[in-house]
């Protein structure tokens, strides 16, 4: 009845799922992971999109948790080949008129970043950097990576302390509003505002997210990259899923989840194999593929489906442009602060937080703002591999609306000319931009989906963090335990806690999930 | 300081399969690849979102039933080969006619009939010759370490049905192939196939009976997925196995101590944290020889005569410029009308229609001028949906060309004709060949010139798919050179299992394989233990 059957069949090898693999197989059960696509890793992808020899990560190109994820050391990714660094300017800004600001993982030299904008305000930073660092380090990295409390217990906690108090009271603020209370100056704002954007997906009005604000600015989280590409990432949990005695089995589409008496027994294969599940099958793929598409009609109660629907995606989708350099561009503002040459991820077009308020705005309402909003890396300054010797790669990403008035399939006739305009606006802050390009390639909201199904409508983050869809309410509170109502049928995808991204979170949990009931005997 | 018994310097293939027996016999085995991805020309890349191309090697000739297959253990990783029952088409440019290729003979011959009566009965009888003993004879050519040629030629004239068949491993293919039939077709898509495989000239003598094999009945498959997903099972099966695997990790030094290969030295930017790596028991090479012994080896450590030959290695005369298309509708044959079964075969030949088109291909790649794009390609969409992400039909198409363009032999001009020739290929194959590669059916095409292939891996120096032009002066016991053709080199310790080691490039399956018997049997190794032996030649036709 089986052509195969295993313990456990997770389904999608993107990095949760691997993840959530990993850990199974290491408490000795027969795992196998099912991927759509010929390669595994999902948004760890690196290519040579370009030109032969430059190599591109089409979807996350560093990673912020890499210290915090338990994966990366339980499962000794370094000994597998994930080696990481750590740019020293991690973020940089740049204004029209020419003012810069840079973030660096060295505190004092961030604050002298700051001072030149604002001395009041370099030393709130750092008040507020020493105030709360250990708190995030300590509680709020933690909680990422554990079982989202119900909304009483958090606070519960919180509320015992003056302390507790007053973060709950910033974190019922939105980031703006808890910014505006702190600084004065409009280009650390914005710097701190673009971090929550991208790769975070919180906006700067959403209330009760004003706590993230403090994140950035503690530095808890780093953005790092993986030597050699992201892509280096999903190979290293590849082999160490081999060692411990797991199987991807690449190019197959799932059909159907195998769900017989209310249970989860296997899954249905394009190709026609029936792969058994002994234990429990785990969907580390979107909600609208493992609820609509791989159920039978009638499987799913019609109320949850209804909800499942009303599951909002993310906000904006990340238009992305890769290029192939002859030399990394050279910043006009670079002449009186050289370090925002160095910095890891450049952020332009956001001079102040309402410049940046419109042009969301605008992307709300499905329009194109006529300046972009602009990150840039040039990952090749810290990662030689990336390109041939002498040579670089850069990467563009630029904030935009899935549907452009309404349509997304507008995408493929207006891509080219977006990144152009894309090009020519970072070409204005660094003048030898334009010669210096070898090879170009843009990648709409529309590509995402198409090579990637999983991310939906373009949506990366699987779900906006929206106080309404995070920690107990992610994706919806009958599914915060990462458990579903048919048995045996577990998730592990970022529409759960705590989100998208490369954080290890919801694969890990998702193990601790299916080994807590196989030791119940509940599976 | 890391240390291992055995360091293999490139994870394609060939690599991988001398790493994974060296694994699967008890060594500690680190296999360091340059590039980001494991598998060389085991290739295949999403050039457009939803649709993968195979870059690189397409088609595993019965790859399923060759030693490593079994003795390694690919199957359990989810590999799937298809093999298409059409396996080849050659289409007339009048669109009238056209040379098809099934499995199955008598479709073949059913089909050589409408070309030619007499092709069809010459046919059917040099292909039952062929496949009688010459299978076997090539299998045991390949998984065997190499013979003179002189001595295969005696072999051959043991059996008494082969012997036959002297004449095609002797003569040149154009003079052979023209004495034997009539179809000009069938003279030209032959001596195509030829040329593809080999170095060896249309007027000269071939090397290891390549005029033969293509006179059998191909068993092309395709990896279900695409090509690189042999590469994932083979890593797969090397981690299983206990071996330990690092991309991106570039080799900059064989480290020779005393004559002896000890180790090796890796790029500053490489990932792994130590960059000195030691082989108790050696170190294998899979790259090519001027890779491995003019960079890494160095001259200082080599002999200046061995030096002068290996600066004198020869690259194919005419490697490989690439056309990647995807489309929303697979390919449509102008011939279908005469011929329904062309647009459901596996390889596609457009413009080969006589000798001496093919001649002056031949010519013109030898003095580096643009030849016409005529070639062989094929759309694997429609095999296996799964490379079209079940929406898009792909196509990939073969020419050859000269590396060097112009009198000057420059080929950095490839990138200043490439777009054009790309262009030049689809109207050329739209007017004769395949009616709907038209610009409302391709939605992405890719231009992928020899030059472009070296930069993605320079492993492929000079874009040279096959490690070194399979010539008759490189082949057998003299390739790479006569001094390594037995996986040995002048240097202790150090072993070459690449494709510039006999039987020579593609995905064969067996330069790796018999390096690693070499290198076995030279640790005292009782090789029936963990490979299948395949017949000696010696011992066959007796």
């Amino acid at each position: 009845m089986f052509d195969a059957e295993y313990d456990v069949v997770v389904i999608g090898a993107g990095h949760n799922g691997l993840i959530t693999a990993n850990y199974l197989a290491k408490e000795g059960l027969k795992v196998a992971v099912i991927e759509r696509r010929y390669e595994a890793g999902g948004g760890l992808c690196t290519e040579e999109l370009t030109t032969p020899g430059f190599k591109h990560n089409l979807h996350s190109y560093y990673h912020v948790l890499v210290d915090h994820m338990p994966a990366y050391k339980e499962l000794k990714l370094k000994e597998y080949g994930a080696e990481y660094i750590c740019p020293e300017v991690q973020t940089g800004l740049v204004t029209s008129d020419g003012k810069t600001l840079t973030i660096h993982t060295d505190i004092e030299k961030t604050l002298q970043s700051i001072s030149k904008l604002s001395e009041r305000d370099a030393e709130t930073y750092k008040s507020l950097h020493d105030g709360y660092r250990e708190f995030y380090q300590m509680i709020v990295i933690p909680a990422l990576y554990t079982l989202p409390a119900k909304p009483s217990e958090r606070v519960g906690v919180l509320e015992q302390t003056e302390e507790g108090l007053e973060f709950l009271r910033l974190d019922r603020l939105s980031p703006i509003e808890v910014l505006n209370e702190f600084f004065e100056s409009e280009e650390l704002k914005s710097v701190i505002l673009n971090e929550l954007i991208y790769p975070r997906w919180i906006m700067p009005d959403y209330k009760g997210l004003g706590s993230m604000a403090l994140l950035i600015i503690t530095g808890v989280e780093r953005k790092q990259l993986c030597v050699g590409g992201s892509h280096q990432l999903a190979h290293a949990l590849w082999r160490s899923l081999m060692d411990n005695g797991g199987v991807v089995l690449g190019c197959r589409t799932v059909e159907r989840i195998i769900v017989e008496d209310g249970e989860a027994r296997g899954v249905l294969l394009s190709t026609g194999e029936r792969i058994g599940a002994r234990k429990a099958v785990i969907s580390s793929v979107d909600l609208k593929q493992t609820f609509f598409d791989f159920m039978e009609d009638g499987t799913v109660d019609k109320n949850l489906l209804k909800k499942i629907e009303n599951f909002k995606l993310d906000e904006y989708s990340p238009f992305t442009i890769h290029l192939a350099l002859r030399e990394p561009p050279k910043l006009s503002a670079s002449v009186r602060e050289p370090s925002v040459d160095e910095s890891f991820h450049l952020i332009l077009g956001s001079d102040t937080t309402d410049s940046l308020s419109d042009k969301i705005e605008k992307i709300r309402r499905g329009k194109i703002p006529e300046e972009p909003i602009l990150y840039c890396s040039v990952p090749t300054l810290y990662d030689r591999l990336q390109a041939p010797p002498n040579r670089h790669t850069a990467v563009i990403v630029s904030p935009v609306p899935y549907s452009v008035n309404g349509n997304a399939e507008r995408w493929d006739e207006i891509k080219w000319d977006y990144m152009e305009t894309c090009l020519e606006y970072y070409s204005e802050f660094a003048p030898n931009l334009k010669n210096s390009i070898m090879g170009k390639f843009a990648f709409s909201p529309l590509d995402i989906e198409r090579r990637l199904i999983n991310m939906q409508k373009g949506s990366p983050f699987m779900g906006r963090p929206t106080l309404d869809q995070i920690e107990y309410f992610r994706p919806l509170p009958e599914l915060s335990d990462f458990r579903t109502p048919i048995k045996r049928l577990y998730l592990a995808n970022s529409s759960c806690h705590p989100g998208g991204g490369i954080t290890g979170g919801p694969g890990y949990i998702a193990s601790r999930v299916v080994l807590e009931d196989i030791k119940a005997g509940k599976i | 300081m890391a240390e291992f018994d055995f360091v293999v310097v490139g994870g394609g293939h060939n690599g991988l399969i001398c790493a994974s027996y060296l694994a699967k016999a008890g060594f500690e085995v680190c296999v360091l690849e340059r590039r980001h991805e494991v598998g060389g020309g085991a290739h295949s890349e999403e050039i457009f979102p939803g649709a993968v191309l195979n870059l690189h090697s397409v088609h595993h000739h019965d790859l399923t039933e060759r030693p490593p297959w079994n003795d390694l253990g690919w199957g359990r990783f989810g590999l799937k080969y298809i093999r298409p029952q059409i396996q080849a088409v050659s289409p007339s440019s009048d669109g009238r006619h056209a040379f098809i290729i099934y499995q199955d003979l008598d479709k073949t011959c059913k089909n050589i009939e409408k070309l030619s009566e007499k092709d069809a009965k010459t046919y059917r009888k040099l292909n039952m010759l062929a496949e009688k003993g010459f299978r076997e004879f090539v299998m045991s050519l390949y998984f065997n370490p190499p013979l003179p040629r002189e001595e295969y030629e005696e072999i051959l004239r043991r059996s008494k049905e082969l012997e036959e068949l002297i004449p095609y491993w002797e003569e040149p293919p154009a003079k052979i192939l023209d004495e034997t039939f009539e179809s000009d077709l069938i003279k030209g898509t032959l001596v195509n196939a030829v040329l593809s495989i080999s170095a060896v000239g249309m007027d000269t003598p071939p090397v290891t009976g390549e005029t033969i094999r293509i006179l059998r009945t191909p068993r092309r498959e395709i990896a279900r997925g695409g090509s690189h997903q042999l590469a994932h099972a083979q890593h797969a099966a090397f981690i299983s196995l206990g071996g330990y695997f690092l991309e991106n990790a570039p080799v900059e030094e064989i480290i020779v101590k005393d004559g002896k290969a000890v180790g090796v030295k890796l790029s500053e930017n490489s990932v792994w944290g130590e960059k000195v790596i030691m082989a108790r028991k050696g170190v294998v090479s899979a790259v090519n020889p001027k890779m491995t012994f003019l960079e890494m080896v160095g001259e200082e450590n080599l002999d200046e005569e061995f030096a002068k030959k290996v600066r004198e290695f020869k690259s194919t005369p005419w490697p490989l410029f690439t056309v990647g298309m995807v489309m929303k509708q697979p390919p449509r044959f102008k011939v279908e009308l005469f011929e329904p079964d062309a647009n459901y075969a596996l390889k596609h030949y457009l413009g080969p229609e006589s000798l001496d088109i093919e001649r002056k291909m031949e010519n013109d790649c030898l003095s580096g001028r643009l030849p016409e794009p005529i070639g062989s390609g094929g759309a694997l969409t429609v095999f296996d949906p799964s490379q079209g992400g079940y929406k898009y039909h792909t196509e990939y198409f073969w020419i050859n060309v000269p590396y060097g363009l112009g009198s000057k032999k420059d080929p950095s001009k490839w990138d200043d004709v490439k777009e054009e020739y790309t262009q030049a290929f689809i109207e050329f194959a739209r007017d004769y060949y395949i009616k709907n590669f038209t610009r409302e059916n391709i939605v992405f095409s890719l231009c992928y010139s020899p030059l472009d292939m070296e930069r993605k891996n320079p492993n492929f120096r000079n874009g040279d798919w096959a490690g070194g032009a399979m010539c008759k002066d490189q082949m057998l016991d003299k390739r790479p050179l006569p001094e390594c053709s037995n996986y040995t080199t002048p240097i202790e310790n150090l072993y070459l299992c690449g494709a510039s080691t006999h039987p020579g490039g593609g995905i064969v399956a067996a330069c790796g394989y018999n390096a690693a018997k070499v290198i076995m049997q030279r640790h005292g190794i009782k090789v029936e233990e963990y490979m299948t032996v395949v017949k000696h030649p010696r011992e066959l036709f007796k």
